[in-house]
């Protein structure tokens, strides 16, 4: 072993590597659980590759074979249910974990100058992941499926003048058909993923470029440091291994955050379940979109609230981030959040 | 196709049918009661919509539109003699049984149809409440009835009791496809018997679906077995991964600053 | 062991046992079916009997028998089957009726009638298989 590592070391000087990116590059030590959000979204990303990539073997694009493809995969071939409700429930957990780690960035005013381009890559990040989950829940062409997408798809169509054309565009065709699973399937596998790959690879080279930031408060020439592996790598597994617990059990014991009884139905277009609603992290715009009187002012709001999101670090330009000598900012957030936890709640009691 | 899931929620859409027949409850309290009694009913549940039975136009601009006898095959209500050819369309079995049966061909003249035991618009899930004494004894002695009923009533309770495991399992998110095929098939033989009519039919049916839902509440306790395993397993991982989060805890801590 | 140490073997404990944990439903996953040794008809890949009377009619057909791809033959009156499996790299060998050989499109390798290589690389011969014809289903046995 010692003597490989030293032919490699010899032609690649890889030594040197590790220890100005792990074992000698020190991060501040006040560094708190928040920081560690960022490590649990890549080993989150890491599953949903993994994972993807084993449902891959055995599903079939197809609508007359998604559904039993699916299902068949779940029941029929070692262990296919596990890696079916892996995928489902990382993705869920992605979006959770996702929001926390934006939000924990927006309490502490992490994106302010000079992580500007950091925010801005992370926000789109967000956009690509709920587009994810969405292309991927049309995939097993079940009855939840069929018509959340249906309904996804149809709030396109508030947008004036080009609404119809956009929802004709977002399905390939009039109804959610096989050219509306065909491009979704697509861009679920071939498109996404590597987009992902890039812009992450891109967050993580801003983080390491620009200096990770520290928890407002303590000036950073005053803070100690410790050096990254294996003190910060440490707390990292910690915070993974955690929602790794979380994940799976979700997986075991709540698979109906994912599997509902219309999950287990296949797609009916002439039959439209009950109830039918988007999953949770759509719910507050969902809920939004049905409140608010006039449809196009609804899908306006939500395009403006995402506008602001994005270009947050160009609007809020002052130093200060600790968030209590900033309140104005911290109401917005606290009402915001507030806002979407509440519409989110009315949407699943409604 | 199954019908358990279809069944699951309690709102359907409504047509113009529905929403014009209770506009008009203040005028006329009988054309708004067949939809206020159907919004209550299996049917509705099932999105079973009024012009299925009645035919007419769902969609019609005005009344004259919606109860066109020609463009919309409008039938209102049928004789009583057709009601079984009108359910029949679609409880294709139940028919097929009950024209055989004595409640079809008996001679007095007035004779039992569907609507006589499960009523009209206010259809619920059969079970074999509807055979007792207060409706059979109508026309006859209930004595027979009852017979059949208690010769029904074991394999019912099986098959009901069948029906919510297989519930349960599918809430957990379980494939009980075949399972679910396999129940609504010994479900379907066994509920059409209780228009054959005829006693020893019945014991002998009832015995041998009583036989196959042994069988199938075999494969349903192989299905919980599956399912207390994987959350046995599900348990211990979960419990090791927050013993993993606890050990790296411990050895940031044993790192010091 | 000072406390540090033994912490570093946790720690190596819990990733280990974690890669473990998470490599064994990949595995079964991935794991190939049991092959089917399938039933001794001679099929089209679908599973649907080939008639005795097609294969008299065209001298030779391919198909499925005990699950792998097999070579009937009808020549000069009589029945032969072989497995259609080349010997040398798995091409799927045909009848060449002029020259009453059977021929592997791969290589150029070239069976008699017993089955014996005749000339080219193949290392084995083809196994052979008895045959019966009964209600026009083609059976074969082993020989």
């Amino acid at each position: 072993m010692g003597k490989i590592a030293d032919w490699v070391e010899e032609r690649v000087h890889y030594r040197e590597l590790v220890h100005s990116q792990f074992t000698g590059y020190m991060v501040p030590a006040n560094l708190n659980v928040w920081y560690s959000m960022g490590s649990v979204l890549l080993m989150l990303i890491g599953i949903q590759f993994a994972t993807g990539i084993l449902l891959l073997t055995h599903y079939i694009p197809q609508t007359s074979h998604a559904f039993n493809s699916v299902m068949d995969l779940s029941e029929k071939i070692p262990f296919g249910w596990l890696i079916r409700r892996i995928h489902a429930i990382a993705a869920n957990l992605f979006v959770l974990v996702l929001m926390l780690h934006m939000l924990s960035v927006l309490i502490m005013g992490s994106y302010k100058k000079p992580r500007e381009l950091q925010w801005i890559s992370g926000v789109v990040l967000f956009g690509l992941g709920l587009f994810a989950c969405l292309s991927g829940y049309l995939l097993p062409w079940s009855q939840l499926s069929y018509w959340a997408t249906t309904v996804a798809t149809n709030s396109a169509g508030s947008v004036p003048i080009i609404g119809d054309d956009m929802v004709r565009w977002l399905r390939g065709g009039d109804r959610v058909d096989q050219t509306t699973l065909g491009r979704f399937y697509a861009l679920h596998v071939s498109v996404l993923p590597p987009l992902f790959t890039f812009i992450v690879a891109a967050h993580l080279f801003l983080m390491r470029r620009v200096g990770i930031s520290a928890p407002p408060g303590i000036p950073k020439e005053q803070v100690k440091k410790v050096p990254f592996f294996p003190h910060f790598v440490l707390e990292d597994m910690r915070a993974s291994y955690f929602f790794l617990a979380v994940l799976f059990v979700g997986v075991f014991f709540v698979p109906q955050i994912s599997f509902p009884p219309d999950a287990m139905e296949p797609a009916d277009p002439l039959f439209t379940p009950p109830h039918i609603k988007p999953e949770w992290y759509f719910l507050a715009n969902y809920q939004l979109l049905k409140v608010v009187p006039n449809e196009f002012l609804g899908i306006g709001l939500q395009g403006l609230g995402g506008a602001l999101l994005l270009l947050l670090p160009f609007l809020d330009r002052g130093q200060e981030r600790r968030p209590l000598k900033r309140p104005l900012f911290l109401a917005v957030v606290v009402a915001s959040l507030a806002g979407f936890i509440g519409l989110t709640v009315w949407g699943h009691l409604s | 196709m199954p019908g358990s899931a279809r069944a699951e929620g309690a709102t359907a859409p409504e047509n113009e049918c529905v929403r014009c027949h209770l506009e008009q409850e203040e005028e006329d309290e009988n054309l708004a009661k067949p939809p206020k009694e159907w919004r209550q009913s299996i049917h509705h549940e099932n999105s079973i919509m009024c012009n299925d039975c009645h035919g007419g136009s769902p969609i019609g601009k005005d009344e004259e539109e919606a109860h066109d006898e020609e463009d919309a095959e409008f039938i209102g209500a049928p004789a009583d003699d057709d009601i079984p050819g009108v359910c029949g369309e679609c409880h294709i079995a139940v028919h097929e049984n009950y024209m055989k049966s004595k409640h079809w061909l008996t001679k007095k003249e007035k004779r039992p149809v569907c609507t006589t035991c499960h009523g009209a618009h206010l259809i619920k899930e059969a079970t074999l409440d509807l055979i007792n004494e207060k409706t059979c004894s109508e026309c006859h002695k209930y004595e027979r009835s009852k017979r059949i009923k208690v010769a029904m009533t074991a394999t019912e309770d099986k098959l009901l009791a069948l029906e919510n495991r297989i519930h349960l399992l599918k809430s957990e998110g379980m494939d009980v496809r075949s399972l679910d095929q396999t129940h609504f098939a010994q479900r379907n033989l066994f509920h059409r018997l209780s228009h054959i009519l005829d006693l020893d039919e019945v014991i002998r049916i009832a015995e041998t679906v009583g036989k196959d839902t042994e069988l199938l509440s075999n494969k349903i306790g192989e299905q919980e077995g599956v399912l207390s395993r994987r959350r046995l397993a599900g348990g211990v991982l979960t419990a090791f991964l927050l013993l993993g989060a606890l050990g790296m805890h411990f050895a940031r801590k044993s790192l010091g600053e | 062991m000072n406390r540090r140490g033994f912490f570093t073997r946790l720690t190596q404990a819990i990733g280990s046992l974690t890669g473990l944990a998470f490599a064994a439903p990949v595995v079964a996953y991935l794991f190939p079916k049991p092959s089917q040794r399938g039933n001794n008809t001679l099929t089209t890949l679908d599973g649907e009997a080939i008639p005795a009377e097609t294969v008299e009619k065209h001298g030779a057909r391919v198909g499925i028998a005990f699950g792998e791809p097999t070579l009937v033959v009808f020549s000069r009156g009589e029945w032969k089957a072989f497995e259609a499996v080349c010997s040398h790299l798995g091409c799927i060998v045909r009848w060449q009726p002029q020259e009453e050989k059977i021929v592997c499109p791969c290589h150029g390798a070239r069976f008699g009638t017993d089955g014996r290589v005749v000339s080219g690389p193949p290392p084995r011969p083809l196994k052979r298989y008895r045959v019966e014809i009964a209600q026009n289903n083609i059976l074969l046995f082993e020989a």
